[in-house]
């Protein structure tokens, strides 16, 4: 099978563990990069283009001090949550811009303990709203998933079983953070955040780094035996009426979110439905994102998620698994590696080759979506190529 | 698509609904500043021409739909003098 020339496949990937760390930011980066060419048989002199994002201080670009001047284009992107998935399309459009055929993403980060703080001024808004506790991104996910459950009749308690979920795949999977299972009791009844959110729901930032090995065309299957196709990676911001951290007021009105935007135009582009998807990775930043996720999304429709929780929808003999490494939850979120450790467990699903557990029945289509400040959204689609195993 | 640049000032009403409301039950970070920490709520206030987010005042467990007015709340003391901020209050 060879790949048509404008199409990018995945052939290679890595993460590192996920959770504190006492090195340099960028010594996870080169580990996952060099982790990643090892992985699909390279060398960082073949890499044509690279992409790479970080929330902190250091300078993607400068990884090549430590893996090879070889006067490639490194372009650098921040993000926020969404760093990872615009890294990868900005990888891939370097691809097809340039016509060059091998290209690496990278992602990572080493974030100090305890929630970010974040300055108004950054925001455009004035002082007060930082002195006065507002500017508070715990207080933000807890408001938007009270009236959430509110507008959608759904029951408190599925805020513990994702949570139940999410700790039961990290449980399985040897490089997540939180490996301990926690259930849904524990989780409701941990220490109150912010209500309704408890402790047990919510991430925390960590440390972690990801890379992966990008090639265009016919060159994916010569490196890998099962690449899998990016078959859209679509990016999208805010309109009016989406309910976005750090607002002081709020649209009346229909609700719209760039996530919906960002999911509907990668399931355009790919030419596949939600309900085509077997695996997906969201964003779940606590409990409550991933059930708000499920629906803007088009995986779930709205109202129904708590039943799908109940039955084991997402688990993985379920009707869709979600999460599969346990997602920000058990991960943390390294925000510049979060998006693409979702693309990295998604493609080894559908290698068939997860390091937690695997997705039985040969899954071929998987979905990824992160989300975040000041209301960006990416989503991939990837498509398991070669014959089915 | 709002994007205009001419602006104008429109006066609110002074009391609404509860939107959405949670407590905030851990001391926020900096540039959070108070006398003394202790739970407050937030909420976003239903005027009907607008929702804005406001300190929800007088408890801690609250209500969505729930009706409220406008009031000032003290945030901190500055040399000595309190300084307010508005919030909103169970509608009596």
């Amino acid at each position: 099978m060879t790949g048509a020339a404008n199409e990018v496949y995945l052939v290679g990937g890595s993460r590192t563990a996920f959770g504190r760390f006492d090195g340099d930011d960028q010594d996870l980066a080169e580990q996952a990069i060099r982790g990643a060419l090892a992985d699909c048989g390279l060398a960082w002199g073949d890499v044509e283009f690279a992409a790479g994002g970080t929330n902190g201080e250091t300078k993607p670009d400068n990884l090549v001090a430590r893996l090879g001047l070889t006067g490639i284009p490194f372009v650098t992107v921040k993000n926020g949550c969404a760093t990872g998935g615009v890294a990868l399309g900005t990888a891939r459009n370097g691809l097809i811009a340039e016509q060059r055929d091998i290209a690496c993403v990278v992602g990572y980060d080493n974030h100090a303990r305890g929630a970010f703080s974040a300055s108004p001024a950054r925001y455009g808004i004035g002082d007060w709203y930082g002195a006065t506790g507002m500017m508070v991104t715990t207080s933000y996910f807890a408001l938007k998933i009270q009236r959430y459950l509110h507008e959608h009749g759904i029951d408190p308690r599925t805020l513990g079983e994702v949570s139940q979920k999410a700790f039961d795949y990290g449980a399985s999977h040897p490089l997540a953070w939180r490996r301990k299972p926690v259930t849904a009791d524990e989780a409701l009844a941990s220490d109150m955040v912010n209500d309704p959110l408890t402790r047990l729901m919510f991430c925390s930032p960590d440390a972690g780094g990801v890379a992966l090995i990008l090639a265009r065309g016919s060159r994916a299957f010569d490196l890998c035996e099962r690449p899998v196709r990016l078959a859209a990676v679509e990016l999208r911001g805010r309109r009016p009426g989406s309910f976005e951290v750090f607002s002081p007021w709020l649209s009346p009105g229909v609700r719209t979110s760039p996530s919906v935007d960002a999911a509907s135009a990668a399931f355009a582009a790919a030419g596949v439905r939600p309900e085509d998807v077997h695996v997906a990775q969201l964003q779940d930043t606590e409990s409550g994102a991933e059930i708000i996720h499920l629906a803007e999304t088009g995986l779930c429709p709205p109202g129904e998620q708590g039943a799908g929780y109940a039955r084991g929808d997402y688990r993985a003999g379920g009707r869709l698994p979600v999460n599969t490494d346990g997602g920000c939850i058990a991960n943390g979120e390294p925000v510049g590696a979060s998006g693409l450790r979702q693309v990295y467990e998604v493609m080894t699903q559908l290698q068939g080759r997860a390091l937690g557990q695997q997705v039985p029945g040969d899954p071929r289509i998987g979905f990824t979506h992160v989300y975040g400040a000041p209301g960006i959204s990416a989503c991939t689609v990837l498509v398991a190529e070669g014959a089915s195993r | 698509m709002c994007a205009g640049t001419e602006v104008e000032s429109v006066a609110l009403p002074s009391s609404g609904t509860v939107w959405s409301w949670t407590t905030q039950h851990i001391a926020p970070k900096p540039p959070y500043r108070t006398d003394e920490f202790a739970p407050f709520s937030i909420g976003y206030v239903d005027l009907g021409p607008i929702i804005v987010e406001a300190w929800l005042v007088g408890k801690t467990e609250w209500v969505i739909g729930e009706p409220v007015n406008l009031v000032l709340a003290k945030a901190w003391t500055q040399d000595g003098e309190p300084v307010f901020t508005y919030g909103f209050e169970v509608a009596s």
